[in-house]
C-alpha cells in the first residue's frame, strides 16, 4: 500500500526567515454555541477588534487572507464562509490568500508575502455564525464523497482510525489522552472567556467514562463546535513597532500537507508523525530549541492530537508522550503548560477561524495579557494547526521582542 | 459498553424513512439518503466500480504501465503518473488495518453502533468500509476479512467486509 513522504531539505535550499514580519493585532469576538448573526457579519466584528487592538485603520491593510468568492477566489456555490472581502471592507488589496485553514498557514504565507515585498500588512479573518445545524460538525469536514459517506465515517472517526492504531502499539496512550483532556478542560473551566467556563472539573476517569462517540474517543476527548470569529494582523516589523502593543515575533514555521482531509483514509504509518520535517526547519529557522518554549498552543480537535504533536515536536519519542505528560505536567502548575486557555476542547472552535485561536492565545501569553491563565514570564510559544487525520499540519514558533 | 454486539451495515435509509413520517424528520434524514445515492451513482472514474459492486464483484484500479493497484480511482496512477489504468477484479480478501466503532453517526440514516475500518486488500491497495457479521468486541487490527455485498433497504449496494473463516491474522 502506498506510503508517501517528503524528500529531504537540502543544505543548498533557501535558508528562510520570517523575521521581517510580526503580529501586531489579534481579536476574538464573543463566542457561543450558536450566535444569531451570519458568518460575514461576525468576521467583520473580529476585523474591527483586531484593528483596534493594533491601533490601525482599514486603510493600513493591503493584504487579506480569508475565504474569497472573488476576486481571487472562485467559490460559486452558496458558501457561508466566502465573501468579497476587499469590496466589503472598502479597500483594495496588494495580496490575497484564499486560505484554508487560517491560523498558521495563513500567517506563514502572509509573512512570506511581506518579506517578498508584495504587501506590508495582512488581515487574516475567519469564523462562523448562524450556520451550525443540529449535527454541529464543521461542514467542510463532511464532504459528500462516494467512498466515505455510505460507510458512515465522520470527522472523529477519521482521527480515530489513526489513534486506534497508535493505541494498538502503545496501549498506555489511552490514559495519557484522558489526562491531557482533563488538564486542558480544567484550565478552560477557569477561563471566563471559554465556552466551557465553570464546567468541570474533570478527572481522567470522567473523560474515559463519558459517552462514546467513535472509539477510542468519548465526548470529553473531542473538541467543541461553536460559533464566533477570530482575526489576526501580520505586518512588517517596522510597522509593528509603531502599533499599540509590542510586536510578537515570528521565529520560524513550516507545514506538511499529505492528502485531502476527510476523504482519503488516513494511514497511521504515513501521518502519525506528520510534521516532523516542519518542526525541524521551524526551530532551525528561529535559532531556538523545543526546550526554550514556555507554553504550547496545540491544535486539539481531540486528546490524541496532543500526544501525537508532543512526539512530532520532539518532546517525546514514539509512544512516549504519555510518560512525558506525567513527568513535566501540562497544566498551569506544570513545567510545560499546554493550551492554558482551554484549547479547542474547552475554550472555542469557530469553523475556519478555529485555526487562528492557538496563535491569538500565543500572542496574549507573550504580551503578558492572558489574565488568570497567564503562564508567568512566557517568552517563547509554539502554535499549531491541523492534525494527522486531517492529513496536514503546520507549526509556528513565536516570541516576545 | 454492550457485550455481544453483532455488527451490521450501518446505512439504513428505508427503515429511517418509514420510521419517521413527519416532514421535519424526513428532511433531516434525507441528507444521508441523498448523499449516499449521489455518491454511489459514481463519477466518470468510479461508475465502473459501483457497477461491478452491483454485480457482486470488488474491483480496483490497476496501472497498465507499472501494474500496481491503487485506490481511490484517480485520473493518473499515483505511482508512475500513467494515464492508462483499468479496473481488475480483487480477491476481496484482506486485513483490518485500523478500525473504529462509531457510536454517534455524522448524520441521520445510520444505525449505531457500527464499525468503520480501513481494509488492506491482498493486491496492495486499501479502502474504507464497514465490518459486518462480527461481534463488535471481536474486531481486531490485523484480523483477516473477506468482502461481502449488502444492499440497503433504499437499494444502494455497498461492498462491506466480514471476518474470513480460517483466515490468518496479520
Amino acid at each position: 500500500v502506498r506510503v508517501g513522504g517528503l524528500a529531504p531539505w537540502r543544505d543548498s535550499d533557501v535558508r528562510g526567515s520570517l523575521a521581517d514580519a510580526a503580529i501586531a493585532g489579534v481579536a476574538t469576538t464573543a463566542m457561543n454555541w450558536r450566535i444569531e448573526s451570519n458568518s460575514t457579519q461576525i468576521c467583520v466584528e473580529a476585523v474591527r477588534g483586531a484593528l483596534d487592538d493594533a491601533g490601525l485603520m482599514l486603510s493600513d491593510i493591503d493584504g487579506i487572507a480569508a475565504r474569497w468568492s472573488g476576486p481571487g477566489g472562485t467559490t460559486t456555490e452558496e458558501d457561508p464562509d466566502a465573501a468579497d472581502w476587499a469590496n466589503l471592507l472598502g479597500i483594495h488589496a496588494r495580496y490575497i490568500d484564499n486560505t484554508y485553514p487560517e491560523g498558521v498557514p495563513a500567517v506563514l504565507s502572509a509573512a512570506a508575502a511581506i518579506k517578498a515585498g508584495l504587501c506590508h500588512t495582512v488581515l487574516i479573518v475567519g469564523g462562523e455564525a448562524g450556520v451550525l445545524d443540529a449535527v454541529a460538525a464543521a461542514h467542510y469536514t463532511r464532504p459528500a464523497n462516494e467512498f466515505v459517506i455510505p460507510f458512515g465515517s465522520s470527522t472523529p472517526a477519521q482521527f480515530a482510525l489513526v489513534a486506534q492504531r497508535y493505541l494498538h502499539d502503545f496501549p498506555d496512550g489511552r490514559q495519557g489522552m484522558a489526562e491531557v483532556a482533563a488538564a486542558i478542560r480544567n484550565m478552560g473551566s477557569r477561563n471566563p472567556e471559554a465556552i466551557m467556563f465553570e464546567r468541570g472539573p474533570y478527572t481522567s476517569d470522567d473523560v474515559l467514562n463519558a459517552p462514546m462517540i467513535a472509539e477510542p474517543f468519548t465526548r470529553l476527548d473531542l473538541c467543541l463546535s461553536n460559533e464566533g470569529a477570530a482575526a489576526i494582523i501580520v505586518t512588517s516589523i517596522e510597522r509593528a513597532r509603531a502599533c499599540a502593543h509590542p510586536p510578537v515575533l515570528l521565529l520560524g514555521g513550516g507545514s506538511e500537507w499529505a492528502r485531502q482531509e476527510y476523504v482519503e483514509p488516513p494511514r497511521y504509518e504515513e501521518v502519525v508523525h506528520l510534521g516532523r520535517d516542519a518542526v525541524e526547519r521551524a526551530f532551525a529557522m528561529g535559532g531556538v530549541a523545543p526546550t526554550d518554549v514556555n507554553v504550547l498552543l496545540l491544535y486539539d480537535p481531540n486528546s490524541f492530537e496532543i500526544l501525537r504533536q508532543l512526539e512530532v515536536l520532539g518532546y517525546a519519542g514514539n509512544g512516549e508522550a504519555t510518560d512525558f505528560v506525567a513527568d513535566v505536567g501540562v497544566d498551569l502548575a506544570g513545567r510545560l503548560p499546554i493550551n492554558p486557555h482551554g484549547g479547542l476542547l474547552s475554550d472555542s472552535h469557530v469553523g475556519l477561524g478555529a485555526a487562528s485561536l492557538p496563535i491569538i492565545e500565543a500572542v496574549r501569553q507573550l504580551r503578558g495579557t492572558a489574565g488568570g491563565h497567564q503562564v508567568t514570564g512566557a517568552q517563547v510559544a509554539v502554535a499549531t494547526a491541523g492534525g494527522s487525520a486531517a492529513q496536514y499540519w503546520s507549526v509556528l514558533v513565536l516570541a516576545r521582542e | 459498553m454492550n457485550i455481544c454486539r453483532l455488527t451490521e451495515a450501518p446505512l439504513r435509509l428505508r427503515r429511517v424513512l418509514t420510521g419517521s413520517q413527519t416532514a421535519g424528520l424526513l428532511s433531516v434524514h434525507s441528507s444521508a439518503q441523498e448523499a449516499a445515492q449521489a455518491a454511489v451513482r459514481g463519477s466518470s472514474l468510479s461508475a465502473a466500480f459501483w457497477h461491478a459492486v452491483r454485480a457482486g464483484t470488488l474491483v480496483r484500479p490497476v496501472c497498465s504501465a507499472c501494474d500496481r493497484s491503487f485506490f481511490t480511482p484517480q485520473v493518473v496512477c499515483p505511482y508512475c503518473l500513467s494515464l492508462t489504468w483499468e479496473y481488475r477484479e480483487s480477491s476481496g480478501r484482506g486485513h483490518v488495518y485500523s478500525y473504529t466503532v462509531v457510536h454517534r453517526a455524522p448524520m441521520g440514516g445510520f444505525s449505531t453502533p457500527y464499525v468503520v475500518a480501513i481494509i488492506d486488500l491482498s493486491e496492495g491497495w486499501s479502502m474504507l468500509s464497514n465490518i459486518v457479521n462480527c461481534q463488535l468486541d471481536d474486531v481486531r487490527i490485523g484480523m483477516a476479512v473477506q468482502v461481502a455485498f449488502t444492499t440497503t433497504l433504499e437499494g444502494v449496494c455497498l461492498p462491506v467486509f466480514t471476518p474470513e473463516l480460517g483466515g490468518e491474522t496479520e
